[in-house]
């Protein structure tokens, strides 16, 4: 049996009192909140604050609880489950949440935010226990469709015209009164309590013996933490970690995962811990089962027990694996992670259904969080028969699901599995089909059905219906118009991809000031022209990006069109890496300047047009001086194997055919060129933005 | 450019090669048409043979891609957005590939190539009574004349990679008595698969010259026949290459062994040297005729704007007659004059 937190978080206890009486005390819609650092007890204070409101109902407050799941794709959809779930345990809702439980069609989001904010309006006794709400929305500082419904369950909760507790590691603007957590854990007792510690008990007792006063300061993580490094062998690190840098948790987490690997004793716990770091709240022994703890030895599972794991200080005692642990854990590979997630939602899925042995949720309440929880690991796991058995409760965990479908169909053609590929596609899109079933104006599932069907490659007029539709629904979403035009681009059907552009730049005309634009519009639209030698429009569609723009991807872009500007120009006597306007100055790339003591005094860059027999035909560029500016003239010069041989030496390819590039020099007063160089034929690395779809999707629909 | 006049009852057969490009048109009356190949002006980018379906209005036409090489497919999807209906022709064999990584010169033909044959797959899947696949044998009628397709063969089908003209399709034009040859890039190898057979390709009254004169995409078969003949053919210059080559036994002066008179839509006389730089095409040109080249464009090449006019439409009746004759300003006739015509097989001259 693990050890209770609560006994060891003493600040809690005297803080939780203090803020019961705060919050019977503010006026509605006020907010109070409470700072600590990572695991000084925070969520746990949370819990007390709504134990002592629940033990002493007649102060008229009633808790709801907030802790979803952090920076999740669908932790809006979570943190609403949730509050649904606790409206209704506490009888502040009738009616709804056996919709939302019950529900036959899923909820949209928008319908979904209308009913929290109607559950928090003219609610005198409900307060809204908040469990760090900054770290709702994923910090990945680009924008992301789903960050949306976080983003907005936050500002819901935070605006709610109700009493609000709000527990976090940063200020919060809107907050009205602000209290410190402390960080302590009183450790002396508690490390010399061998019973408690078990077979850790001579490295708990190490740990006892270090710096008393740095030891009063750690959180009771950081010395379950510093008890595990040191039994699993790495006693000098936990002490350097002790003296020198408390506040890296994280990093101290990291080194109890690394000591855990090293040593024979314990490292089957740190896969343990990486399937442990899938599951996104508290749970019950059967998912502890599901991540494979029957496999570890008893000692190893003592200390996954009692420093890796935790149980809440609730009747419920769920286990716990702090977020610092989560953060320190690593992916699984591919094939392992698909495993876990499919066991997961296996296991939520048996844990809700009301016929099943294993069954441990019995509250309908508890049922809907799980639901949450089990279509998030069949989204994860991809799984058709798992996924088959689930029902979701939001309409947009379906595109959820189609994204998650989406990119891992990306993956595999990528990696050249283009049938399985194109079978996630296949299933992405119906995802999506059915998303946009229910919520016809919805013009995120539009385009992206329109995106995977077209990734499919097998239904174009389908695509291009809905690339369209989701444009006309809402025209001012750059992706949406960019995606259409690539496609008219990439179908070659020229003349609309113009008219879609013109309308898109129309559209866009009040958001082009927004930088970004360029990168989700312009770019992409540039280098679909581009791939289809489009060089005029491709030209014209990065002249329209402001100077002030300037990405590695939009040089490449620019740099590869200038090269193929020289291409069309007849120009293109040196690689594409070399190849820009005004290439002559620069060279040679390959030539010394001086060979015998003579100056370079002129030279050819060349490519291999025709091999016949024993002749091979140059195509020739003459550059003389060696610094001009231009190519003197060009010509095609016929020169015969054995002597092109001669004059590159070792150099030389093992064959020559047509396409190869190879310099030529004159040195001093020699008549003919007396030294050459082939380039190296390896692939030039491509710089330019990744292009998805491929180009050729309809053409080579192996690709 | 200005659009040649057609008179209703003519077959006009339109050539348009401006230097980098070629495409044919022909409208066989009242108002059926044939197109082949397409091409985009380097200037400004726009397509001439989209511009001319559009000047005459025409929506509904077969079109032809005989092989994707840069000069003849540049364009193709333009053109396709302006006819609607009518048959597309292409080798279906062409479609797909590996797509070239690290060569700029690869990399924009191949774009070039993919976006024509994309646009041609985007209408055979949509619409497949349009697919008309270019094999040997195949016969379409266009109005009241017919197209015979050349090659490739079965045989030249089944070949592993093969350069675009080795398997290039020249069109076979039926009006009447009227017989035009479309001779497409094709090869020496390829037209020897074809010749001698059926139908007697000598028998032409008009030629479009394979490949801008190329001494290897000549058939003995297809230039020996009695003359006059009506031969026309386009120019070709990209970076150092230039075409037609004005050797004795190259080009313009192989030709003009069998005919007596050869039309460029326009001739880049000053456009370097020759193949084996040994002098420049002036001077190939001059020594190939015996005196001095008269006109402007022996001067100097024509300006861009100029080149626009690059064409020529000639118009011809039921018998085979050449009744109508239209150029844009830069086309150069090349003949043997009277007086040379029995040294024909060894000098040409030029006029304009």
């Amino acid at each position: 049996m693990a050890h209770m937190l609560s006994p060891r978080l003493p600040q809690v206890d005297a803080v939780a009192d203090d803020l019961v009486g705060t919050l019977k005390r503010i006026p509605e819609g006020e907010t109070i909140q409470v700072i600590g650092s990572p695991s000084a007890g925070k969520t746990a204070l949370l819990h007390q604050v709504a134990q002592r409101l629940l033990e002493q109902r007649s102060c008229g407050l009633v808790p709801i609880l907030l802790s979803p799941p952090t920076g999740q794709r669908d932790t809006g959809f979570a943190g609403f489950a949730e509050a649904a779930a606790d409206f209704h345990r506490r009888n502040v809702i009738n009616g709804e949440f056996e919709k939302l439980a019950d529900t036959k069609e899923p909820w949209t989001w928008a319908a979904s935010l209308a009913a929290f904010k109607r559950w928090v309006k003219d609610k005198p006794e409900v307060v809204l226990l908040c469990d760090e709400p900054s770290t709702w929305v994923r910090q990945t500082g680009e924008f992301d469709h789903y960050d949306l419904f976080a983003r907005e369950l936050v500002a819901s909760v935070l605006d709610a015209p109700c009493r609000k507790l709000v527990v976090g590691t940063s200020h919060l603007q809107s907050a009205n009164t602000t209290t410190l957590l402390p960080s302590r854990s009183e450790p002396f007792e508690w490390l010399s309590t061998a019973e408690e510690w078990g077979a850790l008990a001579p490295s708990a007792e190490v740990v006892k013996k270090w710096n008393a006063a740095r030891l009063g300061t750690c959180s009771p993580l950081s010395i379950r933490l510093l008890v595990a490094l040191t039994a699993a062998g790495d006693e000098v690190r936990a002490r350097d970690w002790l003296a020198s840098n408390q506040n890296g948790l994280v990093d101290l987490a990291g080194f109890v995962r690394a000591a855990l690997q090293k040593s024979p004793t314990y490292r089957a716990l740190t896969s343990i811990w990486d399937a442990l770091a899938l599951l996104r709240r508290p749970f019950g022994s059967d998912l502890l089962a599901a991540s494979g703890t029957d496999s570890l030895t008893p000692g190893a599972r003592f200390l996954l027990d009692h420093c890796i794991l935790y149980q809440e200080a609730t009747p419920r005692a769920r286990w716990v694996l702090h977020d610092v642990l989560r953060q320190a854990a690593l992916l699984p590979p591919e094939a392992k992670l698909q495993e876990l997630h499919r066991g997961f939602a296996v296991a939520y899925h048996s844990a809700v259904a009301p016929s099943s042995p294993t069954g441990t949720v019995d509250t309908p309440e508890d049922r809907l969080v799980a639901e949450v929880e089990a279509y998030h690991h069949a989204t994860a796991s991809s799984d058709a028969t798992t996924l088959g058995s689930l029902k979701p409760l939001f309409v947009e965990q379906m595109q959820l699901l189609g994204r998650e479908l989406s990119v891992r169909g990306r993956k595999l053609q990528l990696s050249g599995k283009h049938a399985a590929a194109k079978a996630l596609f296949a299933r992405s899109a119906e995802a999506y089909r059915s998303a946009v079933q229910l919520r016809t104006t919805d013009d995120y599932g539009h385009h992206f059905l329109g995106f995977n069907l077209d990734a499919r490659a097998d239904s174009p007029e389908e695509a291009e219906k809905h690339y369209r539709e989701a444009v006309r629904l809402n025209p001012s979403r750059a992706r949406w118009h960019s995606s259409l035009v690539q496609f008219l681009i990439d179908r070659a059907n020229f003349e609309d991809a113009r008219a879609a552009w013109a309308q898109a730049i129309d559209s866009l005309s009040a958001q082009l000031g927004d930088l970004a634009i360029y990168s989700e519009l312009h770019l992409f639209v540039a280098r679909a022209w581009m791939h289809r030698s489009q060089l005029l429009e491709a030209r014209k569609t990065l002249e329209a990006i402001p100077k002030s723009f300037d990405r590695p991807e939009l040089r490449a872009v620019r740099a590869r069109l200038e090269a193929l500007e020289e291409a069309e120009g007849g120009r293109a006597f040196v690689p594409l890496r070399y190849l820009k306007k005004g290439w002559a100055s620069s060279g040679p790339f390959l030539l010394s300047r001086g060979a015998q003591n003579k100056p370079l005094v002129r030279w050819l860059a060349a490519r291999i047009e025709a091999v016949e027999k024993d002749v091979v035909s140059l195509r020739v560029a003459s550059i003389e001086p060696p610094e001009a500016k231009k190519v003197s003239k060009t010509m095609t010069l016929p020169i015969e194997a054995r002597e092109l041989r001669r004059l590159c030496k070792d150099d030389s390819p093992p064959r020559f055919r047509a396409g190869q590039f190879v310099e030529l020099g004159y040195y001093g007063t020699d008549k003919q060129p007396t030294a050459g160089r082939f380039y190296r034929e390896d692939a030039d690395e491509d710089l330019l933005p990744p292009a998805f779809p491929p180009y050729d999707r309809y053409l080579n629909p192996e690709q | 450019m200005q659009a040649p006049q057609l008179r209703e009852d003519l077959l006009y057969v339109i050539v348009l090669g401006p230097g980098f490009g070629e495409s044919i048109l022909v409208r066989v009356p009242p108002c059926s048409w044939l197109v082949v190949d397409s091409f985009r002006r380097q200037s400004d980018a726009t397509v001439p043979t989209r511009d001319l379906l559009r000047h005459f209005g025409v929506h509904d036409a077969a079109v032809a891609l005989t092989h994707p090489h840069l000069d003849h497919v540049d364009g193709f999807p333009d053109v396709l957005s302006q006819i609607r209906a009518g048959l597309i022709g292409c080798d279906p064999k062409v479609i797909g590939g590996v797509f070239p990584t690290a060569d700029a010169d690869a990399i924009y033909r191949e774009g070039a190539k993919r976006a024509a044959l994309m646009a041609i797959h985007n209408q055979w899947q949509s619409t497949p009574a349009r697919r008309w696949e270019l094999a040997a044998g195949s016969k379409q009628p266009v109005g009241t004349a017919q197209v015979t397709v050349l090659y490739p063969t079965t045989d030249a089908r089944a070949l592993r990679n093969p350069s675009p003209n080795r398997v290039a399709s020249p069109f076979w034009l039926e009006w009447g008595s009227f017989r035009a040859l479309l001779g497409s890039d094709l090869d020496h190898a390829g037209w020897a698969e074809i010749t001698p057979g059926e139908p007697p390709l000598r028998g032409h009254h008009l030629l479009k010259v394979a490949h801008h004169g190329s001494r290897h995409n000549q058939h003995h078969e297809v230039l020996t026949g009695q003359p006059p003949r009506a031969w026309v053919l386009t120019p070709w210059m990209l970076g150092a290459g230039v075409l037609p080559l004005l050797e004795d036994d190259e080009g313009i002066g192989r030709l003009l062994r069998d005919n007596t008179e050869v039309t460029v839509t326009w001739l880049p006389l000053n456009a370097k040297r020759t193949k084996a730089a040994r002098r420049t095409r002036l001077e190939a040109l001059a020594e190939l005729r015996g005196e001095e080249i008269l006109g402007r464009f022996a001067r100097e090449d024509p300006t861009p704007q100029e080149q626009e006019g690059a064409w020529l439409a000639v118009g011809f009746d039921q018998s085979g007659k050449l009744v109508h004759r239209q150029a844009g300003p830069s086309c150069v006739v090349l003949c043997v004059p009277q007086k040379l015509s029995r040294r024909a097989a060894k000098k040409g001259t030029s006029c304009r």
